[in-house]
């Protein structure tokens, strides 16, 4: 089936080969030549070893184009002040944001960005050899960009809510974004994705440029529990004394790959990554994160709590890379999962790749499943055997959770979190 | 209130209670030693209805056999367990959980449901007489407490529960001379002619302010001798060496 959809991709992009070269046309040219040469990932490749995405292409049929004609109703708006960014099918389709925060920030929607010739850190994806990612780099013409203007706070989070709708069905996706911070700014991202689609294949591509001084909050609400294939990327730049916070809570998914870059490119750069993964039936959920620590007293984190039931599958795949002049690096990585269920299962693979020799790197991975001595306790206490195990199973993501800065938002993932095994 | 009668437990082949028989009355406190190993963590267990045992014989609570019954069942009927060794559970914040509890109990019960406000002043109250620091009220439950702040903890259960028969594992383990004595304090505070408590411990100086009625000397999953507070005494003296299993 690959070879068929190559084949397609082929007859696809010959589009492009007819278009006046422009800076944005060489770099479509070039990633689709590296997509050829490398072809479509399969298992038997280490990095795709545990891929379910890659084998479930028969239903998809063509490319979805998306027109400007699009509207929508009925989106359940969070019921708390925020700046809102709508996204359908993964096209930008309107800002609507509070008159304090509105100056601080440029929203647009890739397709301009690209007109306005001026892409200089996609360059970077000239050398990935991801070939999905290559492909959404030369398929891509939907998805937003942002700018957050230097010396930025923001009084509201932006909740960007993405909608996945059921003419997308069958059909394979493509979005782009950008976001860049410029220095000393500071905001809190929540996307929201909705899918009613089904049978999709949807490539997912985000890069986040963080510059000096500023912080960047990113969470991301992750839930497909629909039949597509969902490979979602996203790659973070942080420069010198940035901050990042990242959370994917990932709820009922299907055959979904999380793929994260995190570069630390200049020192006191600080990148926090939580994953939460809460899978039930045959839900497939794969996460995969490489961590560059490329210049010296860098810090990462990475906590990830699994919660599997059913005969879900869960993955996680963790890498810290540290270059031979990172020193001090500062590297923490605990993978946690809970199995509920005699089928389910969880694959876990935290790898370390060192080249200094002055740092500081742990790594860790657990699979249990729940201590009955606490469901004892908390059941002498009057709870049910039931409300015990939800409790548990609830504090064991809350633990992270609390982790959250903004506090309406942490709230929402509470409360999902509350949800889990009812 | 409490009639155990030829309770047997086993696990696997090991037999741990061996025809354990007591009886405990309505507003009496009874004191329950015995060496390690003797069977007394197991029966503090078995009452409250952990699973794993193998159980034979009778424990008639409020005249019903509760061996059929789950732990949440036994609680919700009146019986509590003060565990030797609080559970940590990190990401339950002890106000939630406490008030999760009482409602639990107070729905069994018919009785209503007591609101977050109702129940913010009530554990603030219960707290302040048991010496348990408010801000250990928001923090998740027994994480990071020091020995003495779990007890406590354990006690501040017990006082919002108000159970009908309250069983304290070695509640007093690991508790410095001030920290027993707001423990026993709050045990005492408890004390009326409709509670009954069985106090398991290995030392006579929590009984020196508890005052029991009676002392039991449990040996090899059995009783071998009941008495006075005298009996404790003799036994903080001389130790068990004079016991033997019947």
């Amino acid at each position: 089936m690959s070879l068929a959809l190559t084949d397609y991709f082929k007859k696809e992009f010959s589009f492009f080969l007819t278009k006046k070269n422009t800076e944005v046309t060489e770099f479509k040219k070039k990633n689709f030549e590296i997509f050829l040469k490398q072809g479509f990932p399969n298992n038997s490749l280490e990095e795709w070893k545990y891929s379910s995405i890659i084998n479930n292409f028969e239903a998809v049929s063509d490319i979805f184009n998306s027109c400007n004609k699009e509207k929508i109703s009925n989106i359940h708006f969070e019921n708390f002040e925020h700046n809102k960014i709508i996204v359908y099918n993964g096209r930008f389709l309107t800002a609507d944001f509070f008159k304090d925060d509105k100056d601080k920030i440029i929203v647009k929607s890739i397709e301009e960005y690209f007109n306005d010739q001026k892409f200089g850190y996609l360059k970077t994806n000239y050398i990935t050899k991801n070939s999905l990612v290559n492909l959404n780099n030369a398929f891509s013409r939907d998805g937003f960009y942002f700018l957050v203007k230097e010396n930025s706070n923001f009084q509201y989070p932006i909740i960007i809510y993405s909608i996945f709708d059921k003419i997308i069905s069958k059909k394979i996706c493509f979005q782009k974004n950008i976001v860049e911070l410029e220095k000393n700014s500071n905001i809190i991202i929540y996307q929201k994705n909705i899918f009613n689609n089904n049978s999709s294949f949807l490539n997912l591509s985000t890069t986040y440029k963080i510059e000096n001084n500023s912080r960047l909050k990113n969470y991301i609400l992750n839930k497909n529990s629909l039949d597509n294939n969902v490979f979602r990327y996203q790659e973070f730049f942080l420069s010198k004394n940035s901050f990042l916070e990242n959370l994917t809570f990932s709820h009922s998914v299907k055959n979904t790959r999380d793929e994260l870059e995190l570069h630390l490119n200049d020192s006191f750069a600080d990148g926090n990554l939580y994953n939460i993964q809460s899978l039930i039936d045959s839900d497939d959920h794969e996460i995969k994160i490489k961590i560059f620590h490329n210049s010296e007293n860098t810090k990462s984190n990475q906590t990830a709590r699994c919660v599997l039931d059913g005969k879900s599958r869960g993955v996680y795949q963790g890498k810290i890379f540290v270059d031979s002049k990172a020193q001090k690096t500062d590297g923490y990585q605990l993978i946690k999962s809970l199995l509920l269920s005699d089928k389910a299962n969880f694959h876990s693979k935290p790898e370390l790749e060192i080249y200094a020799d002055d740092v500081r790197c742990s790594h860790g991975s657990s699979s249990s499943s729940l201590n009955p001595d606490e469901i004892f306790y908390l059941m002498t206490r009057g709870l049910t055997k039931l409300d015990a195990k939800k409790l548990l199973v609830k504090a064991y993501i809350t633990e992270v959770l609390e982790k959250i800065y903004d506090k309406n938002i942490r709230n929402i993932f509470i409360e999902l979190a509350e949800k889990i095994y009812e | 209130m409490l009639s155990i009668r030829n309770l047997t437990a086993k696990i696997g082949k090991k037999i741990i209670l061996n025809d354990f028989n007591l009886e405990i009355r309505k507003g009496e406190v009874h004191a329950l030693l015995g060496p390690n190993g003797s069977g007394k963590s197991t029966l503090s267990y078995v009452i409250a209805g952990k699973e794993g045992y193998e159980v034979n014989g009778e424990i008639i609570f409020k005249g019903k056999n509760i061996l059929d019954l789950s732990a949440d069942e036994r609680a919700k009927l009146g019986v509590f367990l003060a565990f030797q060794y609080p559970i940590e559970i990190p990401g339950v914040l002890m106000n939630n959980f406490l008030r999760t509890s009482l409602n639990s109990v107070k729905k069994a019960k018919g009785e209503k449901e007591i609101d977050v406000v109702d129940f913010l002043k009530l554990s603030k109250d219960v707290s302040q007489k048991l010496g348990v620091k408010e801000e250990q009220l928001s923090r998740p439950l027994n994480v990071g407490f020091s020995g003495g702040e779990k007890k406590r903890s354990e006690v501040l259960q017990m006082a919002l529960l108000r159970p009908e028969i309250a069983i304290l594992d070695e509640t007093d383990s690991g508790l410095d001379i001030d920290a027993l004595k707001l423990v026993a304090n709050g045990i005492n505070t408890l004390r009326d002619k409709e509670r009954s408590f069985l106090v398991i411990t290995h030392y006579q100086r929590l009984l020196d302010y508890l005052k029991p009625d009676f002392v039991h000397v449990i040996i090899n999953g059995t009783i071998v001798k009941t008495g006075c507070s005298t009996l404790a005494e003799e036994i903080d003296r001389l130790g068990y060496k004079n016991f033997s299993s019947v």
